[in-house]
């Protein structure tokens, strides 16, 4: 045989040896789910990060010898790609058995291909057995009570998802360098502490010779505290705007208030969060609005920034990579007792009334939905949930989960105060918004020239922003009448629940909402001379 | 809650069941199916019609042939429960589905839908899907406050609580919007009877819009009350600290009685 | 010669080669035809992405009219399309400096050199480049420091006021900006691509030996070798990189997308058609107004193409 023929039967035995090595494994995935004694439940998600998968393996082992006739398999998507694929894989039918939800997907979509949980999240956990959630509903047993999305869908008045943690956001902090730069000094627990640690922090580089900056930012990280800044600050100003009497003003109303001229950027709330804002901002590493999230992550784990901004989510990521002993502490805001800020601010912003995430909805083409919906209970026990917060280190979704020691400091803050406006307002409002930053933040910025800027090119973006919610009203409100149509008719049928007569209830309440906020969007377009058509 | 709304025996659950989960091709399909077995099944014509409404892509052909199906539905008799309903949706239709939409026109339909059977379903949530166009739009203070009149009584003679808590809920909507006084939006979200609300966000916001209206017009016990079973339903509110820090605040102790 | 017709029994008698170009036919139909015809379809529709739609007819095209974003982004692009074009030289010259080599070895070994930076993906060569333009830890800054052409720039702005250069900090390239247009253009340094050098050299390799000899009888330089030999024998392969360049360059948007995020960067002034076209369907939510402007760019490249055939003339 010479050299070329040696080659090619080489090179054809591994083409052949890799396809055979692929039918194989179809095969024989296809021979255990054909056997009937053994029953296999895929689930998926895109949580890359690390400690995740460690705690999903540890959580299958445990189950997996409760029920020896189960064998449950992971699957770990890139979120990248996590929206098409999970499209692919439910047009497809070869979807696993439990999904992640919480990526953005239609009402028609989530009703098509996962199953509602009404029935289930309303019965008792059996896992729970022995616990003090022992008999509560399923849904009880959740620190946010499946009340918010994506568990609950308020299109489809259904539960679609069980969480398994919460989310808060924090700020890590090197506790090395911290000791290094602040010695005994106590954490800042206020806007004004946390500006006198980063011009210590400035100093401290400046005599050691150090190259170090204060706070690592990025178009990722920043706006965890800028935005939450401007959230703070104008809590008062959202509250003398509200004309609801809910103590809260959504964002359609307060920038329906901006554009009849009730507050613009000269307002003293929104020109003292301006600065503050500017001020926090300059403490970032220079152009850090162009950078990413790993690049505030690759500063800050390198030892050149002391603190960065990040959500609970990253814990797991922080310690793993990095090399000295972090913490974290909630993102200082400015005091209600400050002189300077009484009259703007209302005090610690709520976290209350935050969701759960991490979701994951069962699937209607699950070839083995009992067991699938049984993983999920077991996983979503209190026992279930404190394995999976202790080794993923996330926030537990279950009430009663003792936390973790490097959880604590991201426990939900409950005392607190609702938000003030949101800083923009809609696809176009953000891009605004996110474009014109910089004439805040550069080195030659200010709150005068973004306030100019703000002023002269937010209006267009509100309007834009209101012509597209509009059409997604309109959009619903007619999607309604056939389902109000269904459910007065389901009402009368023989099989009618009680279910079905709550949700004609819902549903006729949900309508005054929608269309009362159309017709007065409408309204007020009309008075000002607007047009919400193109 | 009353049973048989419709006062009509329903055969075709699963297609229902199909529109009710937005599967609007599907539903078309089981009632056209329907339909062709058996020409003389209103329920098949009336279900073709509603979920035409949104069957995707939408076009006017579709929405023109609903009306066509709903015209006929009223045109073989106009009465029954199925000439009502039609009467409603072909409204609605002219309202929001069609282009242009005719909206005066609409509003006429419904209203004289209400006058002409007040007792049906269709007839009470006609009133109810014609209150906010009686209420929003430019138009007079005075002309805004009689329809908000007129609207509460008619709103007070619904038999039907799932259409009357709504209505009143509606009602109180506008004050909110239009900045009328705080005493008539109290008395709306009153007598929409919050606690029966089904929607939890919709009941927590009541109570708490309850109680700070009921607080500017000096009635404390009343704003107590409220502020209260907020307090006491919702610990996972965004405002249920700030609905403390007022409990605590609010002067005396007395709530009105259950 | 003149094309033959061939008769229907003649095709039909070879039904089996049609067999087996049938899977190309379907790929292609599937993954190039049916998009595009999707595209065309939905731009008459308020879409968004999911089943939920509804035709409005011409309401996204005469929306576009008055897009303020949409036309202004043809000047970036404008400015990155002859920019472009300007950076086909390197690529050119390279191409001509191997094709010059006299050992048949060197030049293979030149060719391998050239091609192996194709490995890397593309997607890894932008992160690397994203890395560069880092203001703090970024290779372009400490070049800039470190060769003293930092306190250049810092004169020269000072002279010409532009304003984005100061001493003692560091350049903002992605977040100024007055710079992202260059950084947009600097990006890609050397701009060497390997496919085009592969390209041109194909197409000098394809020069008769006799043609130079001539051209050394002559008496010609090596630059009057390049003007009158290579240059105008190589226009056909420049000219279909001129078309792909053009083409690529105004559909193009995932090198801003990456450097910029959706909203083209500060000021917005790396926002291009193709990016604009990103952000109205995969921020905004509006599917079917992003195929209408996709629509529209789809009939600026085959005006610009049809341009390019007329008039940048191949003369064998």
């Amino acid at each position: 045989m010479n050299r070329d023929r040696i080659m090619n039967t080489i090179g054809f035995s591994l083409v052949a040896f890799c396809f055979l090595w692929a039918a194989w494994r179809i095969m024989d995935r296809g021979r255990e789910a054909a056997d009937p004694d053994r029953v296999v439940i895929r689930f998926a998600h895109w949580q890359l990060e690390s400690g995740i998968r460690g705690a999903f393996d540890e959580l299958i082992r445990q189950y997996e010898e409760r029920h020896p006739h189960v064998r449950v398999e992971q699957m770990l998507i890139p979120e990248r790609v996590y929206s098409n694929w999970l499209i692919t894989q439910l047009v497809g039918g070869t979807a696993p058995d439990l999904i992640e939800i919480g990526r953005p997907m239609s009402d028609e979509r989530m009703a098509r291909y996962f199953t509602p949980l009404m029935k289930e999240v309303n019965q008792p956990n059996p896992y729970n057995e022995g616990t003090e959630l022992e008999g509560l509903p399923w849904r009880d047993t959740f620190v946010d009570g499946l009340a918010g999305s994506p568990s609950y869908n308020p299109g489809l008045l259904d539960f679609y998802g069980v969480p398994t943690a919460m989310f808060t956001v924090r700020l890590y902090y090197n506790k090395d360098l911290y000791r290094r730069i602040a010695g005994d000094r106590p954490l800042p627990a206020t806007y004004d502490e946390l500006i006198e640690l980063c011009d210590l922090v400035h100093a401290y580089a400046q005599e050691t010779g150090e190259v170090l900056i204060p706070i690592a930012g990025s178009q990722y990280n920043a706006p965890m505290i800028l935005l939450q800044l401007w959230t703070s600050l104008t809590q008062k100003m959202a509250l003398e705007l509200s004309t609801t009497y809910n103590l809260i003003l959504p964002s359609d109303q307060a920038w329906m208030h901006f554009l009849k001229g009730n507050w613009d950027y000269s307002n003293p709330s929104v020109s003292v969060a301006l600065t503050a804002m500017r001020e926090v901002g300059r403490h970032m590493q220079s152009g850090f609005l162009s950078l990413l999230r790993d690049d505030a992550m690759f500063y800050f784990v390198q030892g050149r920034a002391l603190m960065t901004a990040s959500g609970s989510w990253d814990i797991g990521s922080m310690y793993a990579q990095a090399p000295f002993e972090i913490a974290a502490f909630p993102i200082p805001m400015p005091s209600r007792n400050d002189p300077k800020y009484e009259d703007y601010i209302l005090g610690p912003l709520s976290e209350a009334g935050y969701s759960a995430g991490a979701a994951f909805g069962l699937v209607q083409q699950s070839k083995h939905p009992e067991e699938a919906l049984d993983f999920l209970r077991f996983i979503t026990s209190q026992q279930g949930n404190q394995t999976f917060s202790d080794i993923s280190l996330w926030l537990p979704s279950v009430i009663g989960v003792e936390l973790p020691e490097k959880v604590k400091p991201f426990d939900l803050i409950v005392e607190g105060y609702t938000g003030g406006v949101v800083p923009y307002f809609g696809a176009d409002g953000q891009r605004v918004f996110r474009n014109y930053l910089h004439t805040l933040l550069d080195y030659d910025g200010s709150p005068g020239e973004f306030a100019t800027i703000m002023t002269e090119r937010m209006p267009g973006a509100v309007i834009e922003g209101f012509r597209l919610s509009h059409a997604g009203r309109i959009r619903q409100w007619r999607r309604g009448d056939s389902l109000l149509g269904s459910l007065i008719m389901l009402s009368e049928s023989e099989t009618s629940e009680e279910l079905d007569r709550v949700r004609l209830a819902e549903t006729l309440e949900a309508a005054v909402d929608q269309e009362t906020m159309m017709l007065w969007v409408e309204s007020e377009f009309e008075t000002m001379g607007l047009s919400l058509e193109y | 809650m009353a049973t048989g709304w419709a006062d009509v025996g329903v055969r075709h659950a699963s297609g229902w069941e199909s529109i009710r989960l937005l599967q609007f091709s599907d539903g078309h399909t089981y009632f056209e199916n329907a339909f062709a077995q058996n020409q003389s099944d209103r329920e098949a014509l009336f279900g073709q019609a509603i979920a035409l409404l949104n069957v995707q892509p939408r076009t006017e052909g579709n929405i023109q042939q609903a009306q066509a199906l709903l015209e006929s539905l009223i045109e073989k008799n106009a009465g029954d429960t199925y000439g009502l309903a039609a009467r409603f949706f072909l409204a609605r239709v002219e309202l929001m589905h069609a282009e242009p939409a005719d909206r005066p026109r609409a509003i006429t339909r419904l209203l004289a839908l209400a006058d002409e059977a007040p007792q049906s379903v269709w007839g009470e949530l006609a009133l109810l899907k014609a209150a906010p166009f009686l209420l929003y739009g430019n138009m007079s203070e005075e002309k805004r406050r009689e329809a908000l009149h007129d609207l509460e009584k008619r709103g007070a003679r619904l038999t039907r609580e799932e259409i009357r808590r709504p209505l009143f809920l509606t009602l109180a909507q506008a004050c909110f919007h239009y900045d009328l006084e705080p005493e008539r939006a109290l008395s709306y979200l009153m007598a929409a009877d919050v606690d029966r609300v089904q929607r939890w966000q919709r009941r927590a916001d009541a109570y708490v819009q309850i109680g700070n209206l009921a607080r500017e017009t000096g009635d404390l016990a009343l704003a107590r009350t409220y502020f209260q079973k907020f307090y006491d339903e919702f610990p996972r509110d965004s405002r249920h600290y700030m609905v403390g820090k007022i409990l605590q605040e609010l002067p005396g102790n007395e709530e009105v009685a259950p | 010669m003149a094309p033959q017709t061939v008769s229907l029994r003649k095709a039909l008698h070879e039904w089996r080669l049609y067999l087996i170009v049938l899977p190309s036919i379907l790929f292609v139909a599937t993954f190039s035809y049916y998009p595009a015809i999707s595209a065309v379809y939905h731009s008459f529709f308020e879409w968004q992405g999911g089943e939920v739609k509804q035709f409005i007819q011409f309401t996204n095209f005469r929306r576009i009219w008055n897009d303020q974003v949409f036309w202004s982004s043809f000047g970036v692009v404008s400015i990155l399309i002859a920019a472009n074009i300007l950076k086909m030289v390197p690529s050119i010259l390279l191409a001509v400096l191997i094709h010059r080599l006299r050992s048949d070895k060197w030049q293979y070994y030149y060719r391998v050199l050239v091609v192996i930076p194709m490995i890397v993906p593309h997607l890894v060569v932008l992160f690397i480049w994203k890395f560069f333009f880092d203001p703090n830890l970024g290779f372009l800054n400490r070049i800039l420091d470190a060769t003293g052409l930092k306190t250049v720039l810092v004169h020269m702005d000072s002279l010409f006021g532009w304003g984005v250069f100061r001493e003692g900090i560091p350049i903002a390239w992605l977040s100024t900006p007055d710079l992202i247009v260059p950084s947009l253009i600097i990006w890609g340094f050397p701009w060497i691509g390997a496919v085009g050098v592969l390209i041109y050299l194909a197409g000098l390799q394809a020069i008769g030996t006799e043609v130079y000899e001539a051209a050394e009888l002559d008496g010609a330089t090596s630059w009057q070798k390049f003007k009158f030999i290579e240059f105008p024998l190589i226009m056909t392969q420049i000219r279909i990189m001129l078309v792909l360049l053009i083409i690529g360059t105004l559909q193009g948007f995932g090198l801003q997308l990456l450097l910029l995020g959706d909203s083209g960067g500060a000021g917005g002034r790396g926002m291009v058609p193709g990016l604009w076209m990103f952000n109205r369907g995969f921020v905004a939510g509006e599917f079917g107004y992003a195929c209408a402007l996709g629509m529209v760019l789809f009939f600026f490249i085959l005006f610009l193409t049809y341009i390019n055939n007329k008039y940048v003339r191949v003369d064998k």
